[in-house]
């Protein structure tokens, strides 16, 4: 049976790692430090290390060197968070075979424990990721940003729930205001202190966590990265004062990815949601109508809401199909009228309208029938000012 | 050392400090947008100007307006039979057309009546090519749908080196004297490797050229991994990818490039395959004929 020695001074991850790759069938031994990993390969043969970067007492570079000083040529694998060129560059002058990068899904380590041991194709892993430090959390099929949504289910096989949002001010009516400010169907948890905070964040899976940036007793800085390594996906934001200067500065220099200011602003509120949840209502079905809604963030989400006004109108057209309704009627009144995006989405309306063997109306202010006009390819499609003309 | 290498370091030396100095004092002549790409992205970003008047804006550059159709009536875009600008313009797509207009704008810096500079920049531009090819498809791959703002990201990656080059010449003549030594080749390369980063936000700044696309040029030396997608680690991706593949003029730390491909292809979920597939030919696809 191959053997492995993983050298990572997090047990957490230490005892993840031995999960995974015994379940592939490979035998594991355990370090917690460079010198430690050391002793254990003057006792024992391996066929692959896998080697954090930053360890106390003997880093991974330091026993790397070490290591290919004693003329031991035992394949290695660094796992790490570092990822700046000149550390990554000079563990590959010593001799590395691959590398990869915290927080990991376990199918990569999988994949690439195989092709250094050679070991036949085997089924993948759990497919969850692994954080820097604690438990599994929310998977997706492409490398996740913060924030990012969870695929579905994910939280069903990760055994933690998802939560949208998590507020952490000592002043409990912080959350109940927000509460009121979001949708119905959107999830919240709150905790008035750090302790709390830590234990939901052992809990539960959360999208977006909103912390205080003055809650008494409690180094902000500190319990962001603790709680960072709790949920590597979450977007952190700081809740600062509306009278606090340099807010964003000083919340990034903290760690925060930004800033939400208190007392709550609806429209500051609705730029938020608009920004980590896509949440506005942008397309309503009615009948055979197709309603989209108003823009309300900044300009430079314009291309986001677009996107999502495309996949949600080709939903509704499919829906009109799947109902047997013979057109659908498409509202766009509210459309922010750009030269540079109507046409495109329209395009696409109908096209997806015409696969589905349904005829399109429209309706438009005069604005968006002058964009239109000016295209070739819809410039024939019925127009109507008023809802009510489209219907008659 | 040689005093002749002795001379050329202090030249060298005295060349930098001249820029240095230029830099920071923002005394380095930007180019601006050439009027005719000007007006047609002032007229598509403004929501009352109708597509006509794009095209016709385009059409008083014969030269830009044929390559539109040109692209426009390729196979990728669904063949021949166009007849008017306006239908190559909805057959490309408002995005890419913007695209194209600032692609062919950049591609104007990249010429210099100056022999040496450029050779140089044929190699410049061919490998800004690669990059936002590569960036723009890795981008796709995993996702991303800001896909035209990470090609303009690539493909300006690197445009503060032509201007820096254009004015570290325009230094070098001034302190030249007849029978002196002139610097090596390594010696401007190395000189404009540290400062043409500074040069390229500024650009994109006075192109006003989407907010992205400077962050990008600023910060896509390194990976930030907290973001695995941000559009400055698929630039850093890809620019490190074009250069193990050699489609990168002038020296070039092989071994950095080698580990940010290395972290990238963690960083980004990608299999060695898809990255043979990526680049594929890439130094034959990125060519360009200096018309």
């Amino acid at each position: 049976m191959a053997k492995i020695l993983s050298v990572d001074d997090s047990r957490a991850i230490r005892a993840m790692i031995s999960k995974e790759v015994r379940a592939l069938g490979v035998d594991v031994d355990e370090a917690e430090d460079g010198e430690q990993g050391l002793a254990r390969v003057e006792e024992c043969n391996y066929d692959l290390i896998l080697l954090d970067v930053t360890m106390p007492v003997l880093d991974g570079p330091g026993m790397l060197a070490k290591l290919r000083e004693m003329g031991n040529k035992t394949p290695v694998v660094m796992l790490t968070s570092e990822s700046k060129k000149g550390i990554v560059s000079t563990v590959m002058k010593l001799g590395i075979d691959d590398y990869i990068l915290k927080p990991f899904k376990p199918d990569e380590l999988a994949a690439k424990v195989k092709k250094v041991l050679k070991l036949g194709a085997g089924g993948p892993s759990a497919s969850a990721v692994v954080s820097g430090a604690q438990a599994p959390v929310a998977a997706s099929a492409a490398p996740a940003p913060a924030a990012a949504a969870p695929v579905q289910g994910d939280s069903a096989t990760t055994g933690r729930q998802f939560v949208d949002l998590m507020v952490i001010d000592d002043m409990e009516n912080v959350a109940k205001k927000l509460r009121g400010m979001i949708p119905q169907h959107m999830s919240l948890g709150s905790a008035t202190n750090g302790f709390a905070a830590i234990a939901a964040c052992r809990e539960r899976v959360y999208r977006v966590v909103l912390i205080d940036f003055d809650i008494p007793d409690v180094n902000c800085a500190a319990l962001v990265g603790q709680l960072r390594s709790l949920q590597p996906h979450a977007a952190f934001l700081s809740l600062a004062l509306k009278t606090m200067k340099n807010a964003e500065e000083d919340a990034r220099k903290q760690g925060f990815d930004g800033v939400v200011y208190k007392p709550f602003d609806p429209s500051a509120i609705e730029d938020f949601l608009l920004q980590y949840f896509d949440n506005q209502d942008l397309v309503t079905l009615e009948d055979n109508v197709i309603k989209l809604g108003r823009f309300a963030g900044r300009d430079d989400r314009l291309d986001r809401y677009f996107q999502r006004a495309r996949k949600l109108c080709e939903d509704s057209v499919g829906k009109l199909a799947a109902a047997c309704f013979e057109d659908a009627i498409v509202d766009l009144t509210h459309l922010p009228p750009r030269m540079d995006r109507v046409p495109s989405l329209v395009l696409s309306i109908i096209k997806n309208s015409q696969d589905m063997g349904l005829a399109v109306k429209l309706v438009a202010p005069a604005e968006i029938k002058s964009i239109l006009a000016s295209f070739a390819d819809t410039n024939s499609v019925p127009c109507y000012s008023a809802l009510s003309e489209a219907v008659a | 050392m040689s005093s002749d290498a002795a001379t050329e370091d202090a030249l060298a030396e005295q060349l930098e400090r001249i820029l240095l100095k230029r830099v920071e004092a923002d005394n380095v002549p930007l180019p601006t947008l050439p009027a005719v790409s000007a007006r047609a992205l002032h007229l598509i970003n403004d929501p009352r100007a109708q597509l006509k008047q794009v095209a016709a804006a385009i059409e008083v550059d014969p030269l830009l307006g044929a390559q539109l159709l040109r692209l426009a009536s390729s196979a990728a875009h669904g063949g021949g039979g166009l007849h008017s600008m306006e239908q190559a313009m909805n057959r490309l797509g408002v995005q890419r057309v913007k695209s194209l207009l600032v692609e062919a704008s950049t591609k104007k810096l990249f010429r210099s009546k100056d022999e040496r500079i450029q050779t140089a920049c044929i190699g410049l531009w061919e490998h800004s090519r690669a990059v936002a090819v590569l960036a723009r498809d890795v981008a796709a791959l995993v996702g991303n749908t800001e896909t035209e703002g990470i090609y303009l990201a690539g493909l300006l990656h690197d445009v503060g080196k032509p201007i820096l080059a254009g004015v570290l010449l325009e230094a070098e003549r001034a302190i030249y004297k007849p029978g002196g030594t002139w610097i090596s080749a390594t010696s401007w390369v190395n000189t404009i490797q540290k400062r043409h980063r500074k040069i390229g936000v500024a650009l994109a700044e006075k192109w006003r050229l989407p907010s992205a696309v400077a962050a990008t040029i600023a910060d896509c030396a390194e990976f930030n991994p907290a973001d695995r997608t941000s559009p400055g680690n698929f630039v850093c991706f890809a620019n490190a990818l074009s250069k193990i593949h050699s489609v990168c003029p002038g020296d070039y730390a092989l071994d950095d490039a080698q580990a940010l491909v290395m972290v990238g292809r963690s960083l980004l979920g990608l299999q060695d395959d898809v990255i043979a597939r990526l680049t594929d030919g890439l130094k034959e696809r990125v060519r360009v004929d200096w018309d």
